[in-house]
């Protein structure tokens, strides 16, 4: 309960006080109404006795009263019908508002983690409860509020004051006797009777009035008579007089609220109730109320006031959902004209209008003489009266007493019965009626005598006895009067009474109340001065559930305001219950709302909103917040009510999707209302939009893209591929890498000092440091991610960017900064002329869906332009208003067209919504790595610049999917589509080994992709190939250089196929730069990313051997031939219904070496040169040496070799450029960049072995490259077949091992170990490969193959044997040939071989020198003659003798060479033939 | 069985609540709430006597019209709260007890996943299973 002015002993002894009626004369009246006042309020503030009283109980014991007070009722008074009483009630509750800065007068309580805001005053409660009290209708069990004494009232200036008095006194003698139902209610038939004649001080005469007041003393006694001298002070005087002493009445009179017909009363809380049926508001409010007003009226008249519990409820209480729009609006507009019948009369309320105060004509002594008058007749006249009263009571009940007591303490005993527990007999029907002087009666009406004179303590034995007798007559009504009154008896006692406070008293009394007799408001005052008596008592905890317990139907008003009790009752609590106060002022505030009570059921929610609010509870919150924003709404708080709904929508809500559809139209409508509002009030739109919650933008995602969307491909055309949104991020810096070169071969070689790489995309992961800079005429294209946290879908139309733009002008006036913010019409066209913004006409987000939306600008001055929000009209999605059949289409982005009604049909709010976006979170300092702190982040401030070229480069017949190896021709056409010429085009590429570009007079050639000749003879050509030439970047050659505007340029560009099948991707990247200089930046780029599929074609595998020359052969294969075996294996799979290659056809092999050109191995010509589907094919060719003239280190000769009746040129565009670009070994993509590479500088210079060995190694060095030049028919998906051409490479490095057209793919080295220990550097000793020293000198035998001798004629053969001897390196080597077997002692290998040699020596020998030793100088061919002898007929391998060489002088050097062929003699035996 | 099953972080808000029926959820949020008080009350005043080992079961915390409302509150603070139709009379505190026992089982099964951050809303499926076989017998 909350803490009020009165305590808990004032309040009660003031709700139980001695009540006097009072009967004035018309002319007394007048008198009085002098001072504003009637006669019943101009006594009252001092109906308060200040002194101490004396009374004697019955048994002659001296108490004393304190502060005795004395209740005056006017008998005139018309008591207060149920309906007017509610309305009374209604209306102080509603006058009694907390103040506005509740912030000031709450105080902040700080429970567990809750700083809560508490007002502790609830100043509309006391007020409430002072109403009803003086409301409450009276009963006849007890006698409280029955008048003790009337007092009856003329005027000095009546005629006949004495005769006036006695018509008075029988007018009230007349109104008990017969009208004994009628109010005010009197206590007894023998009341005091006290006789008052008032004097005007001015306008009477004094001696009239002395001489009626003593005539009056003698006829009535002059106990019972007092002369009032009022009104001191003349009219006239009044009006010239400060009147600014205090005004004592004002407290104790009703405000007549002047407001009360405003809005914060009336029944119309329902507005809310139904959604939608806003706009009809208006309409049906009146027609309720017509109808009402007919009901009531009726209702009105036929009530008669009788019973308590006839009591207003005639119209029923609604449910929860509905609120009682219809009852209380009803109830209210027939309360007003009860009250306006009222005010007519001018008996209760006082007139309206009046601004006068009150007491005017009253002088301090004239307060003075009430005050005597007051304490005169208490204490000469009332306390005597109520001794002598309560002396005859008591002595009435005393003489009944004996005999009652032995009765009922016997019938008691004998029938045991338990009625003695109280309250809990279900027995309803009150059938025990009790005479007006019944002993029970009388005994109450003693007990309440003095109570009402302060003797508690006889009170509450009386109380006790009465109580007992009401149980055992099973009068329930006044068994739980007397119990409650027994228990404020002992209540009022104070601490000091030896009783404990008897609560379940009071406990009993209020159950018997409410269940036995149904008379609610005897419960409800009981719980009132209860729980007062509980708290005061610090129990807050029972005195919560009493009220709670009073939570019944029947009044909604009262339920709220008793749980409001309840719930500071829990606050107060120790400890604090703080939930269930929150909880419990919900209940409240929704009986606030229900009895019509916006204020106070808005300020309930607010303060348990303190309570919820942030704690997790969402639902709770939401239907909090909703509530709140509800009762703003119709407080029409418009601001408030927008920011409680707004809540409703920013957190990721929990709601199912149908509330949160509600919400959301909610807030919109009261949006647009408080908007609409500001309109009407301001007169003009405000120039800010207000920011909206809906919906979230994911601001970090946002991308921003300079330059335009690169174009569809359409027809056989495709476009670079530029720069769009759906780049893959990681591939920048491959980007990066080739901007780097382009920009190095742009500046001769070297990067410039302030360069940095140019980027057109931006988000959050790259460097936004620096403003992204845009181009005049250019647009630019933000893409925003658009976030609904909620279930259901809302729908944004005429979404537009927002941004303000500060134009560089070269002028000395301060540019003005520009924005299309504003509303204002004249404006806004000057700023779409600047920058020409895109609307989104509707954009359709469904429930939890993240989109993006991307939007363009373009920017028609230089500048600087800032992206800052978005605007659009947030509009519910209204999906009930579209057709079904829309259905699918409306999904994601949607150009409204077709279904334009889905946002005509819906209330919608223009708004914005900022994009803030965050740099990255900053780590380098100490301070930095401490705190959280954030990088700038410049996406979305970009700088426009002047306009620039444009280039655009489009690709005719781009194929997706090549051959391994394929060739085929593309025309790549440059366009300018920039009004500015533009220069120094170049491209860059990551992989430029499989493209070739031309020049444009290449285009004209017929559109074949090998040149061919059919001349057959010449079939060699000798041409310059400069392999630095293949770079990653190269300039393409423009006519004049320069392209102009709208000019465009078209050059051939052929494609070779990845030698690896699988999806390869290409990037190019074209620089370009503006003809005329231009600021920084200075060159454009366009990047194109192309993806080739590449298929497995064909795989070729060749090997040179070294030709081993007979002497029956012919002349012309020398020592240092090779023959080149081919292998050509098709490695494409015939699919069916998919494209693949049905066959290869080789049509040349051509070969490009410095020293070697190939020749045909046999003279016939094969023409059959096909190869199906995983066939083989196997070639075999001759090389043969160039003559030395050829010999130039960029020189090369490409001898071709046909297979059909015409030559390809092999020498010509493309194809030698592949070959070339096959042969460069481009460095690693990456490594190119870095100028020097750090391992360089460190360590000592290494002899790298390759060159140091230079002159040994060309023994082995072939370096001879095969063109295998084919054409091959390709199947495709649909079954057409088409000829494509294609060339694959074999280069063939050294004899004796396989070299294939497959690249190998070098996996990348595992790293060696780290090693933390300096590795001593010791220095090895270079020795040539082992490869190349057992390959330095080439030997053949040359010798007979057949002998025949005759073995019986001689019996050893000899042969003579010419070993030719061949130096292949171009250093002198010292050779040594042996014979011998004593080989074996110089060769540490035991090979195969030589066991073999071994085992077949038995059959011949080397004769003559065992071993020679030459010295060969370079490529010098050496014969050495041996000889050799058989001793039996047989064939004979002779190779067996060993060739040893030495490169340096050194013989123990000497290396073992390669064993090659077998020569084999046959030997016959002449004998046997 | 169980009408409403809340799990209720140390700082008092909710971890995790599922009511039987989505209709009522607001309903439940309320009582919930309101039982914290209470919780805390019995807390207080258990924490008294000393160290002796507390009961985690609170027992009844308070009926309402409709309902009954059990609280239990682990070593951590963390507090179970289930609310049973009053009309339910086979419920005896034994069987409330098991029910709490299994929930705090569940509980802290889920808080052994190291994917979950202690005080973030529960959305483990297990524990949910486990919350529904609670409500469905």
């Amino acid at each position: 309960m909350a803490q009020h002015k009165q305590t808990a002993h004032d309040f009660i002894q003031c709700a139980f006080s001695p009540q006097v009626a009072v009967l004035t004369s018309n002319d007394a009246e007048q008198l009085c109404q002098k001072n504003n006042l009637s006669f019943t309020q101009l006594v009252q503030p001092f109906c308060r006795l200040t002194t101490e009283a004396q009374i004697k109980d019955p048994n002659n014991v001296l108490h004393t009263l304190q502060r005795l007070r004395i209740g005056m009722i006017d008998m005139n008074c018309q008591v207060s019908t149920p309906l007017v009483a509610k309305k009374m009630m209604n209306d102080t509750v509603t006058n009694e508002q907390p103040q506005i800065h509740e912030g000031s007068r709450g105080n902040v309580m700080t429970v567990g983690d809750y700083d809560l805001q508490l007002s502790s005053a609830t100043p509309w409660f006391e007020a409430y409860r002072d109403v009803f009290l003086q409301t409450i209708p009276p009963s006849e069990h007890e006698f409280l509020k029955h008048c003790l004494a009337c007092i009856f009232v003329v005027s000095s200036s009546h005629p006949e004051p004495l005769a006036m008095l006695h018509t008075l006194s029988n007018t009230q003698q007349q109104q008990q006797s017969q009208f004994p139902n009628k109010l005010p209610q009197w206590f007894s038939p023998n009341i005091l009777k006290y006789y008052v004649l008032v004097h005007d001080m001015v306008e009477a005469e004094a001696a009239k009035a002395e001489a009626v007041y003593q005539s009056m003393k003698s006829s009535f006694g002059h106990q019972s008579c007092h002369l009032l001298q009022i009104n001191s002070r003349s009219v006239t005087a009044v009006e010239t007089t400060d009147t600014s002493f205090p005004d004592p009445w004002g407290q104790f009179l009703h405000k007549t609220p002047d407001n009360m017909e405003g809005v914060d009363y009336d029944g119309s809380a329902s507005s809310g109730a139904e959604e939608g049926s806003f706009p009809n508001k208006v309409e049906e409010g009146t027609e309720k109320h017509a109808i009402n007003d007919g009901l009531n009226g009726i209702g009105n008249n036929s009530t008669v006031i009788d019973h308590p519990l006839a009591l207003s409820d005639s119209l029923p209480s609604p449910g929860f959902e509905d609120y009682p729009s219809l009852p209380s609006k009803g109830s209210h507009m027939s309360l007003s004209s009860v009250q306006s019948s009222m005010t007519k009369s001018g008996s209760f309320h006082s007139e309206k209008g009046r601004v006068m105060g009150h007491g005017m004509c009253l002088t301090a002594s004239d307060q003075d003489r009430i005050r005597i008058f007051i304490h005169e007749f208490s204490v000469r006249a009332l306390i005597p009266w109520a001794e002598r009263q309560m002396r005859t009571l008591n002595e009435l009940l005393m003489s009944r007493a004996g005999f009652r007591k032995s009765i009922v303490g016997t019938a008691k005993k004998w029938f045991g019965g338990n009625t003695n527990k109280t309250g809990q007999v279900a027995n309803t029907a009150t059938t025990v009626v009790y005479s007006k002087d019944a002993p029970e009666l009388q005994m109450r009406r003693l007990a309440d005598l003095a109570f009402l004179f302060q003797l508690y303590e006889f009170a509450y034995n009386t109380y006790h006895t009465a109580k007992r007798d009401f149980n055992n007559d099973h009068a329930w009504l006044h068994f739980a009067g007397a119990l409650e009154m027994a228990s404020l008896s002992t209540f009022m006692q104070g601490p000091q009474s030896q009783r404990v406070y008897p609560d379940h008293y009071m406990e009993s009394a209020i159950t018997t109340y409410l269940q036995s007799c149904k008379n609610e408001p005897y419960a409800v005052r009981a719980t009132l001065t209860s729980t007062e008596a509980l708290t005061s008592r610090g129990k807050y905890k029972e005195a919560a559930m009493q009220f709670i317990k009073m939570m019944s139907e029947e009044s909604d008003l009262r339920a709220a305001l008793l749980l409001e009790q309840a719930a500071h009752c829990f606050i107060n609590m120790r400890p604090p219950m703080v939930r269930k106060y929150a909880f419990h002022m919900i209940l409240s505030g929704h009986r606030f709302t229900k009895s019509g009570q916006r204020k106070h059921a808005l300020r309930s929610y607010n303060q348990a909103l303190q309570i919820y609010k942030g704690k997790g509870w969402d639902l709770a919150e939401d239907h909090i917040n909703f509530t709140v924003g509800r009762q703003y709404h119709n407080l029409k708080q418009l601001e408030n009510a927008t920011a409680a709904f707004k809540h409703l929508l920013t957190v990721a809500s929990r709601q199912p999707a149908p509330q949160q559809n509600a919400f959301l139209r909610e807030y919109l409508f009261v949006y647009r209302q408080l908007l609409m509002q500001e309109v009407e009030e301001t007169g003009l739109q405000s120039n800010t939009l207000p920011e909206l919650p809906l919906p979230a933008l994911d601001s970090n995602a946002t991308r921003v893209l300079t330059g335009a969307r690169p174009l569809q491909p359409h027809d056989d055309k495709t476009y670079a591929t530029g720069v769009w949104f759906d780049d893959v991020e990681g591939s920048s810096k491959n980007w990066e890498k080739l901007e780097e070169l382009l920009v190095m071969s742009a500046n001769g070689g070297s990067l410039p000092l302030a360069y940095r790489p140019s980027n057109a995309l931006y988000s959050n992961s790259t460097d936004n440091k620096f403003n992204p800079v845009g181009y005049v005429r250019e647009p630019i294209t933000i893409e925003i991610y658009l976030v609904n946290p909620l279930k259901v879908a809302v729908t944004l139309t005429d979404v537009k960017l927002l941004w303000s733009f500060l134009p560089t002008i070269a002028s000395h006036d301060k540019p003005q900064l520009i924005t299309n913010e504003t509303m204002l019409s004249a404006k806004n066209n000057l700023a779409d002329e600047i920058v020409q913004g895109q609307v989104v006409k509707e954009i359709i987000l469904q429930g939890s869906d993240r989109l993006p939306v991307k939007m363009t600008l373009v920017p028609h001055q230089m500048g600087e332009l800032r992206i800052y929000g978005l605007t659009y009209n947030l509009g519910s999605h209204a999906t009930t208003f579209m057709a079904p059949s829309q259905g699918p289409d409306s999904l994601g982005v949607g150009v409204a067209g077709s279904h334009k009604a889905s946002y005509v049909s819906t209330v919608y709010v223009r708004g914005k919504q900022k994009i803030e976006v965050q740099g990255p979170r900053l780590n380098g300092k100490k301070e930095e790595m401490a705190g959280k702190m954030y990088g700038p982040d410049r996406r979305l401030d970009l700088s426009v610049h002047q306009e620039m070229p444009i280039l655009q480069v489009s690709f005719t017949n781009f194929p997706k999917t090549l051959l391994c190896g394929e060739v085929h021709l593309v025309t790549v056409t440059f366009t300018n589509t920039g009004s500015i010429p533009l220069q120094k085009l170049k491209l860059a590429s990551t992989n430029p080994k499989y493209f070739v570009l031309g020049r444009s007079e290449d285009l004209k050639l017929p559109a074949n992709v090998y040149s061919i000749s059919s001349n057959l003879k010449d079939n060699s050509a000798f041409v310059t190939c400069d392999r630095n030439s293949v770079k990653h970047v190269c300039d393409i050659d423009i006519p004049n250089g320069v392209l102009h505007q709208a000019s465009s340029v078209s050059l051939p560009l052929w494609i070779r196929g990845n030698d690896i099948g699988g999806v390869h991707e290409v990037d190019l990247l074209f620089y370009y730069q503006a003809s005329q200089q231009t600021t920084k930046p200075r060159y454009r780029l366009l990047r194109h990313s192309v993806q080739v599929n590449t298929v497995e074609s064909l795989s070729v595998r060749a090997v040179a051997q070294r030709a081993c020359k007979h002497s029956s052969e012919t002349e012309h294969i020398s020592v240092t031939d090779f023959v080149i075996s081919c292998e050509l294996e098709n490695l494409s799979q015939i699919q069916l219904s998919r494209s693949h290659v049905r066959e290869v056809c080789v049509r040349q092999i051509s070969c490009s070496s410095q020293r070697w050109g190939v020749e045909p191995l046999s003279r016939t010509a094969h023409t059959d040169t096909k190869i199906g589907s995983r066939e083989l094919l196997q070639v075999c060719l001759k090389s043969m040496v160039l003559s030395e003239s050829a010999h130039r280190p960029d020189m090369y000769t490409f001898t071709d070799l046909p297979f059909q009746n015409t030559r390809l040129l092999s020498s010509a565009t493309p194809c030698r450029e592949f070959y070339l670009r096959s042969r460069v070994k481009l460095k690693s993509f990456d490594l190119e960049t870095t100028v020097n590479p750090p391992s360089a500088q460190l360590g000592p210079p290494k002899v790298d072995p390759e060159l140091a060995f230079e002159s040994l190694n060309c023994a082995i060095n072939l370096d001879m490259a095969l063109i295998i030049l084919w054409e091959a028919q390709v199947v495709d998906s649909a079954g057409e077949e088409r000829t494509c051409v294609g060339q694959h490479h074999v280069i063939v490095e050294k004899p004796e091992s396989f070299f294939t057209s497959y690249p190998f793919q070098i996996l990348p080295k595992e790293r060696p170990p780290i090693k933390f220990t300096r590795e001593e550097v010791t220095s090895e000793v270079i020795k040539p490969a082992f490869e190349v020293l057992t390959q330095l000198v080439s030997y053949t035998m040359k010798h007979k193959t057949r002998q025949t001798h005759s073995f019986q004629q001689t019996r050893v053969c000899l042969l003579g044997v010419t070993l030719m001897l061949q130096n292949n390196s171009e250093a002198d080597v010292t050779v040594l040939v042996d014979t011998s077997r004593a080989q074996q002692r110089l060769s540490d290998i035991q090979d195969a071989a030589g066991q073999a040699l071994e085992n077949s020596t038995t059959g011949f020998s080397w004769v003559g020198q065992t071993q020679r030793q030459v010295t060969m100088t370079p490529k010098q061919v050496l014969e050495l003659s041996l000889s050799v002898s058989f001793s039996r007929p047989g064939v004979y391998n002779i190779n067996n003798l060993a060739v040893f060489v030495s490169h340096t002088n050194d013989v123990s050097e000497m290396t073992l060479q390669k064993q090659t062929r077998p020569s084999v003699v046959s030997v016959l035996d002449k004998g046997h033939q | 069985m169980a009408v409403c099953v809340a799990v209720i972080a140390k700082e008092n808000y909710p971890l995790y609540i599922k009511a039987s029926t989505a209709d009522n959820e607001l309903k439940f949020y309320y009582t919930v709430h309101s039982s914290l008080d209470v919780i805390e009350e019995k807390i207080n005043s258990a924490g008294k006597n000393a160290n002796d080992q507390r009961e985690l079961y609170l027992g009844l915390l308070y009926p309402t019209e409709d309902y009954k409302v059990y609280g239990y509150v682990t070593n951590t603070k963390i507090k179970f709260v289930i609310v049973v139709e009053s009309s339910n009379t086979t419920l005896r505190d034994t069987e409330i007890r098991s029910m709490f026992r299994k929930l705090h089982q569940g509980y802290v099964d889920m808080l052994c996943n190291p994917f979950y951050i202690p005080g973030e809303s529960v959305s483990s499926k297990s524990f949910s299973e486990t919350v529904i076989s609670m409500m469905q017998q």
